[in-house]
């Protein structure tokens, strides 16, 4: 098992269902952490190391928020007349930024600074996310990966990784509680937008700290397994 | 292997009002601000200062730049499009479609996701003022006859700001690239708001720089006040704790001037008075080690 400690200067994790103003979740969610040890790693496949458990601890205080003007861009769906307009002016398809950005607030969270427990005993693959973490921070001259390492949104940069000491404050773990107000996502289907969610509250460590990654199991997969089930 | 090049850059103290016009309908030009603790800090985006690097390029090497910049039409031009349906964007082509990314969101014709798009090698931290906020304000009027808008008022902050940048060279379609990002950093210009009419020098006045294996950087927010000056403090503890190896570390500017700067000689890290010298010394580091890579 792993203990890692992650800091993360200034950083953002959009709600799953934030419209227009960009709220952010106070903690990072496990769907964002499993990503970053992804990417920690150089392992471009979100399914590899599926099965994989994470506990998340905060260090400290709650990060602070604070709210900033950005630009973002939206489309306008539009439809009948003004689409063919907008068709024979741009060609189709295209979204100029001129035209399709505006001002927008965001949040931003700062001084994050995290604990990440893994435990790879659930996972298949054939050499453990456990273990690609410990030779990534002992030996990262072995691991072939690209970019910036971010947690939360890519310009989230994370200022450094490393084994937890116990100099660097007591954790408050994230423990899974059904009736908790801490709602993190484990798991974003991009394509649909669905997910599975968690809710917590903050604990001592223990076995309900453990989040399980996997995919969320969708209507018509269920369906399929009932009928073989039958079969 | 993969090797990654990053640079905590701290500007000089100067008047900034990177105000941009995102006014709330009142005459007042508001600062950026971020929460730190307990603190409010001013801030200058990421994207700003990618503007800056832009602006570099353009002026360095303009054939090589897709988007440029035309400031007497107030235009951006594309040279990739050719038409409204053609290919936009070239990353082996354009240094800044490598370097800074793009998409181009489209739908195809049968109207599915067409949306070419590449991830930005360089990334940019957002500036963050080395000192809090303290609402300090400037009032102007406008010359000539006075009417109801005629007054206005501007948020200014004394302060200096420092960011970090990111690169991992092997991802870039041309590797000598990573050494123009560097030339760009001493030559950083159009930062300062007020619809950039306003300077606000951006140039580094002391620099970290970091050539490593680590994914990670350590050094960002590594410079804090100090008197009237800055000092890095939090760098050499993570030297001291070995959380950075010093032979990876090269500093340079005002920082070797103060006392940080013995023990960060002490701790064997390379420190250069200036910044430009610190700059060439990595421009070399990264030849060395695209030396190694290619002989292997």
């Amino acid at each position: 098992m792993t203990l890692l400690y992650i800091e993360c200067p200034c950083t953002s994790f959009p709600r799953s269902f934030a419209r227009d103003y960009k709220e952010t979740y106070l903690y990072p969610p496990p769907s964002t952490i499993y990503g970053f040890l992804l990417s920690l790693v150089g392992e471009e496949n979100l399914t590899t190391h599926l099965g994989v458990e994470l506990a998340l601890g905060i260090i400290g205080d709650d990060p602070a928020i604070s709210r900033i003007v950005r630009k973002q861009r939206h489309h306008k769906f539009a439809i009948g007349q003004e689409a063919k307009k907008r068709i024979a002016k741009y060609g189709e398809g295209v979204y100029p930024s001129s035209n399709f950005s505006k001002l927008n607030h965001q949040e931003l969270l700062t001084n994050v600074r995290i604990v990440v427990q893994v435990n790879s005993h659930q996972e298949t693959a054939s050499i453990k996310l456990t273990e690609r973490i410990s030779i990534a921070l002992s030996t990262p001259s072995q691991i072939t990966r690209f970019g910036g390492l971010s947690l939360g949104e890519s310009n989230g940069l994370v200022n450094g990784v490393r084994s937890y000491r116990e100099s660097d404050g007591t954790i408050r773990w994230l423990v899974k509680d059904k009736r908790g107000l801490i709602g993190l996502p484990i798991w974003i289907n991009r394509t649909t937008g669905q997910g599975t969610f968690q809710r917590f509250s903050f604990g001592d460590f223990c076995s309900d700290c453990w989040v399980s990654i996997k995919l969320p199991v969708s209507k018509s997969n269920t369906k399929l397994s009932k009928s073989k089930a039958s079969k | 292997m993969s090797k990654h090049l990053f640079a905590t850059i701290v500007t000089p103290t100067a008047i900034a009002a990177n105000n941009r016009g995102e006014g709330d309908g009142s005459t007042l030009s508001t600062l950026q601000k971020i929460t730190f603790g307990n603190d409010q800090y001013s801030t200058v985006s990421a994207e700003a200062i990618r503007w800056a690097f832009r602006e570099y390029l353009q002026n360095v090497t303009e054939s090589e730049v897709n988007r440029t910049f035309d400031p007497d039409e107030d235009k951006y031009n594309l040279k990739g499009e050719k038409d409204k349906k053609g290919a936009t964007f070239d990353s082996q082509k354009y240094i800044d479609d490598d370097l800074f990314g793009y998409m181009d969101a489209k739908k195809g014709a049968d109207n599915e996701n067409d949306t070419k798009k590449r991830r930005g090698v360089l990334e940019v931290s957002r500036a963050i003022s080395l000192d809090p906020y303290w609402g300090d304000i400037a009032f102007g009027s406008t010359g000539g006859q006075k009417g109801k808008t005629s007054i206005h008022s501007t948020e200014v902050h004394r302060t200096a700001y420092q960011y970090t940048i990111a690169l991992t060279p092997e991802s870039l379609k041309k590797q000598e690239r990573a050494a123009l990002v560097l030339d760009a950093i001493s030559a950083i210009r159009h930062v300062g708001g007020n619809h950039s009419r306003f300077l606000y020098e951006f140039r580094p006045e002391s620099i970290v720089i970091r050539l490593t294996d680590d994914p990670s950087p350590w050094i960002m927010n590594c410079f804090q006040r100090s008197g009237d000056t800055v000092g890095c403090s939090e760098l050499i503890c993570l030297i001291n704790a070995k959380d950075i190896d010093p032979s990876e570390l090269i500093v340079g500017g005002k920082i070797s001037k103060t006392p940080y700067a013995e023990s960060l000689k002490q701790a064997n890290v390379k420190v250069c008075d200036g910044v430009k010298e610190a700059i060439q010394i990595a421009k070399q580091r990264l030849a060395q080690t695209k030396k190694e890579a290619t002989s292997l």
